[in-house]
């Protein structure tokens, strides 16, 4: 038989008294848990954040600031302050420096997701996570007039499949009186979860957006417009006069800065062109303020578990002054009562962390879908990393250097009690 | 010093506040193999005297030495080494360590002490094989080594405590009222073993009792108020 080690002997000794220790081990496992819980979300969404967009060298806009105009054409939040007329688009595609230029065009909606009216080349050129391309899960893009794609979540939520028919609404907001019902789209393709916005959008073609407006007048349609069917709508010119943005790919990297000044200098209308990674930047930096409270208040959380842990030490050591008379009339030196002490608080600590990090991953790896399906958030770490172990060695570590102050403590009552003490 | 000194407190004056002494003994010894009956009543100072040979308490001023080695002015960690290679410590009740079971107990004294744990291995083959001689030796049935010391008697657990204050053979065992908590026959008894336990592992021992009835089983008897002159003053 081996005897004890002095962690050992911590280890039996936290199990005698098991019932507080584990209260303490659950305070540590809850403190760990939320800390990293916020950690990791917190880079997840940031994650989910930078990797929105990609391979878009400029996204240009009428003139408001950096931020609206990608919150606006990218994440679809908040409405765009004007539009941009077809001529200027037509004429900055035609640029040399520009590779490619991608209309978008918003203003519907279908039960609250966004209608983006495109171009096929939407489902080429925009890109996602690094140099991800969206990819059909079922179906095709667009080829009719009244043909839609729609996005994973939406396709998801609303339970729709192929050849599913639906009305858009008009306006962006989340409840809309006025209906196009007389012009119904029918679901031709489906595309493959992103992660992103794109995941909640309904795509339909820009002659689809001007054919439902055909005959409307101040927002509102006009008697005519009800009237028109499908056939009729076919046979109009269906060019529109404006598009919303513009998602642009220049010719060469290079040359993006001095496209960028000259789009923004645009004599004929008033233009914004901004590189989508400088907006995502200064976006995050915005909403940073939010991450960064919510990591102090977490941090407080894990400082408020180790006070507990050195409560719970400094509780039990009156009842335990006979124990640290015994080891010391069988030889115990200082430092082994002061081993004894650090060592229970750093295997609470270390335990109790150990159990929040594997509750934490033991939930996510059961709420991922969720958090994919509800919220977009699809990069959260679904196996401890490093920054886990150094939170769990960290706390292990502090939590022994709090254990100096109880074994401190101990350590003079254990003189002052002397080797026959009677409690 | 004679080697045969287990024990020697020269001059030893002791208080808590410095100029209030409590304790002064001129001078008090302990022969190898001898057996000693300290009677004291409460509040004499039994266990100032006995933090005092164990190393815990530090006088003012004057000398302990056990087994040669001189106690108070050495480092806190090295009367440490001494208390533990040198004296086996009995206490009044429940000086057991409630999380070990008997075995565990028994060779607490050996984890602390190189010495006692190589004279525990040199009689028995191991500190656990000589843990589990000295309990079946004192008594304790072999069924009952693997339980939790919370599930004996207390008349079962101070022949644990003995046996730990045995093992390895310390030079030197201190008894502080170890049978305060016994009737008389297991009183009697309890001495008895403990007496010739301690003379086959050729130890001394130092019994403080308050009940003078029990000096008959002791090689001498004195009374602490004898013993400390400043009580007598």
């Amino acid at each position: 038989m081996k005897m004890p080690t002095t962690l050992s002997l911590a280890g039996r000794s936290l199990w005698a008294r098991k019932y507080t220790a584990l209260l303490t081990i659950l305070s540590i496992a809850t403190a760990v848990f939320l800390f990293l819980a916020v950690e990791n979300l917190r880079q997840g969404v940031r994650a989910s954040f930078e990797r929105t967009i990609s391979g878009t060298d400029l996204i240009v806009g009428a003139r408001s600031s950096p931020v609206n105009l990608v919150l606006y054409s990218v994440f679809q939040i908040g409405d765009p302050t004007n539009n941009i007329t077809w001529d200027t688009y037509q004429e900055i595609s035609q640029r040399p420096d520009v590779a490619w230029a991608v209309p978008i065009s918003l203003g519907d909606t279908h039960r609250g997701y966004r209608v983006v009216g495109t171009t096929e080349q939407y489902f080429e050129r925009y890109k996602y996570a690094g140099d991800q391309d969206i990819v059909f899960k079922t179906g095709q893009p667009f080829d009719d007039l009244f043909d839609t794609v729609l996005g994973a979540q939406v396709a998801r939520d609303l339970g729709y499949e192929m050849q599913t028919s639906l009305t858009l609404s008009h306006g962006l907001g989340g409840t809309s009186f006025v209906k196009h019902e007389n012009r119904p789209f029918e679901v031709v393709g489906i595309l493959a979860p992103t992660g992103t916005p794109v995941d909640r959008s309904v795509f339909v073609s820009l002659p689809a957006l001007e054919a439902i407006h055909a005959g409307w007048k101040n927002g509102t349609p006009t008697p005519a417009a009800r009237q028109m069917t499908p056939e009729l709508l076919r046979s109009l010119n269906l060019q529109p006069q404006s598009v919303t943005a513009l998602y642009i790919g220049a010719s060469s990297r290079m040359q993006t800065l001095r496209l960028q000044r000259d789009l923004n200098t645009y004599a004929a209308e008033p233009l914004q062109a901004v590189i989508p990674g400088v907006a995502l930047s200064q976006l995050w930096g915005t909403v940073s303020i939010v991450e960064r409270a919510l990591a102090v208040v977490s941090g407080f959380v894990v400082v408020v578990g180790l006070i507990g842990v050195l409560t719970s030490i400094l509780t039990t050591l009156n009842e335990r002054r006979r124990e640290m008379a015994i080891l010391r009339s069988v030889g115990a030196r200082g430092r082994t009562i002061i081993g004894l002490l650090v060592s229970e608080a750093a295997l609470i600590a270390f335990i109790g962390a150990g159990l929040g990090v594997v509750l934490l991953y033991a939930l996510l790896w059961i709420l991922s879908p969720v958090l994919e399906a509800r919220f977009s958030i699809s990069t959260l770490r679904a196996w401890p990393g490093l920054t886990d172990i150094y939170v769990v060695m960290a706390l292990t570590g502090i939590a022994a250097l709090l254990g100096l102050i109880p074994a401190g403590v101990s350590l003079k009552r254990s003189v002052s009690d002397g080797l026959s003490i009677r409690i | 010093m004679n080697t045969d000194t287990v024990l020697k407190l020269s001059h030893i004056s002791f208080g808590y506040e410095r100029d209030h002494v409590l304790m002064r003994v001129p001078d008090f010894t302990i022969q190898r193999g001898q057996s000693v009956f300290l009677r004291g009543a409460s509040g004499s100072g039994k266990s100032t005297l006995l933090g005092l040979i164990g190393g815990v308490l530090k006088p003012a001023s004057g000398q302990v030495s056990i087994c040669g080695h001189e106690t108070t002015s050495v480092s806190a960690t090295r009367r440490d080494k001494i208390r533990a290679d040198h004296l086996g410590i009995i206490f009044q009740q429940l000086n057991l360590l409630p999380y070990l079971n008997i075995i565990q107990n028994v060779t607490l004294p050996c984890r602390f002490s190189k010495i006692r744990a190589a004279r525990a291995s040199g009689e028995s083959g191991s500190a656990a094989q000589a843990a589990r001689k000295l309990v079946t030796d004192l008594g304790i049935g072999p069924e009952m080594l693997g339980r939790n010391v919370g599930h004996l008697s207390i008349g079962q657990q101070q022949r644990v405590a003995v046996a730990r204050a045995l093992i390895g053979s310390p030079d030197l065992i201190i008894a502080d009222e170890p049978t305060s908590a016994l009737d008389t026959d297991n009183r009697d008894r309890f001495i008895e073993l403990l007496n010739a336990q301690r003379k086959r592992f050729d130890c001394s021992l130092l019994f403080v009792s308050h009940d003078l009835s029990l000096a008959r089983h002791f090689d001498h008897a004195i009374d602490l108020d004898d013993l400390n002159m400043a009580a007598s003053a």
